[in-house]
């Protein structure tokens, strides 16, 4: 059923986001709310259900995965912003992953506590790695996704993975 | 609700344009003295050729007739400078992603996987016209949320 819309996930995990999640998130830190997410594609009778969570659709249980593939991703290019080399590059990864997982309803990761920089080598192998998991990740959900809204979303973050894995920088120096 | 076959004529469509307006930027563009934006624009439209064939192909299979190429398009505006030839390339495979993208939409099983092949090659594509990474390419719906 190509056209169907996107499908919220349950609301109790959008409940929990919205009450644990300060407003505003393009703010640069590193915490920062759910969102508002996909309110023109949500039907009335599933916001309905929000005290009682109904089971998971198939479609809502892929939006799951994918977030925590996205979370994870945001979570290491953030670490590999640290490293002053690679400042500029990361920047706007981070600002991708953000209003991506905006779009997906999906939880921002936690601040993590202060450590020092990373060492920017291997920082940057683990973006380029965690980039093309990802990348793979969000391919097969858009196959496997029964709404073509939510498949188009899916495979239009992962063009953009696409994009961002080709312009990260090649190396860098020490 | 758009079809699976209108999806798949409405991109036949787009890469009949493409091939047409690649081939005239090409006509106007250096190969020696453009020869980064030539060997680009060269990949392009062998790219798109190659899906405009298999498109063809796929209409035909269904039983349908595969819509034809229009006699001729409009000629995007700037060509006569380099500048202007890569941002018209730009736009084009802007267009194209957007229409790959509806495709996936509008498919399933092997050709939707089919279609987030084409978002993704005409993604990478963009890069190598000047384009820098987008957050939603073919989805610009979701750009301002």
């Amino acid at each position: 059923m190509p056209d169907r819309p996107l499908v919220r996930r349950r609301t109790a995990v959008l409940g929990l986001a919205a009450t644990a999640l300060v407003a505003g998130c393009d703010h640069g830190d590193d915490i920062g709310p759910s969102g508002s997410g996909r309110p023109s594609t949500t039907s009335p009778a599933v916001t309905a259900t929000s005290s009682a969570p109904a089971e998971q659709t198939p479609d809502e249980t892929l939006v799951d995965q994918v977030t925590a593939e996205l979370g994870t991703a945001l979570a290491v290019a953030i670490n590999a912003r640290k490293a002053p080399q690679l400042r500029t590059a990361m920047a706007p990864l981070v600002k991708a992953h953000r209003k991506q997982l905006r779009v997906l309803e999906g939880q921002l990761p936690r601040k993590s506590p202060p450590r020092p920089p990373p060492v920017a080598a291997v920082a940057l192998r683990q973006v380029r790695r965690g980039e093309k998991q990802l990348q793979a990740a969000l391919v097969d959900a858009a196959g496997r996704a029964e709404s073509g809204a939510l498949a188009k979303l899916l495979a239009s973050i992962s063009a953009s993975v696409t994009q961002f894995l080709a312009t990260l920088p090649s190396d860098v120096t020490p | 609700m758009t079809t699976e076959l209108d999806a798949l004529q409405t991109t036949l469509a787009a890469e009949h344009a493409a091939v047409y307006v690649l081939g005239l930027i090409g006509s106007r563009t250096s190969e020696s003295d453009e020869a980064e934006l030539y060997v680009a624009l060269r990949a392009a439209y062998e790219a798109h050729r190659d899906s405009r064939d298999t498109l063809v192909g796929e209409i035909a299979a269904l039983g349908e007739t595969p819509s034809p190429a229009a006699a001729a398009y409009t000629a995007p505006s700037g060509l006569d400078t380099t500048d202007g030839r890569y941002q018209a390339a730009l736009a084009l495979e802007q267009a194209c992603a957007s229409t790959y993208g509806a495709l996936v939409g509008a498919t399933s099983g092997t050709r939707r996987v089919e279609a987030i092949g084409l978002l993704n090659d005409v993604a990478a594509r963009e890069l190598s016209f000047r384009g820098i990474p987008e957050i939603f390419p073919g989805a610009d719906e979701y750009a301002d949320r």
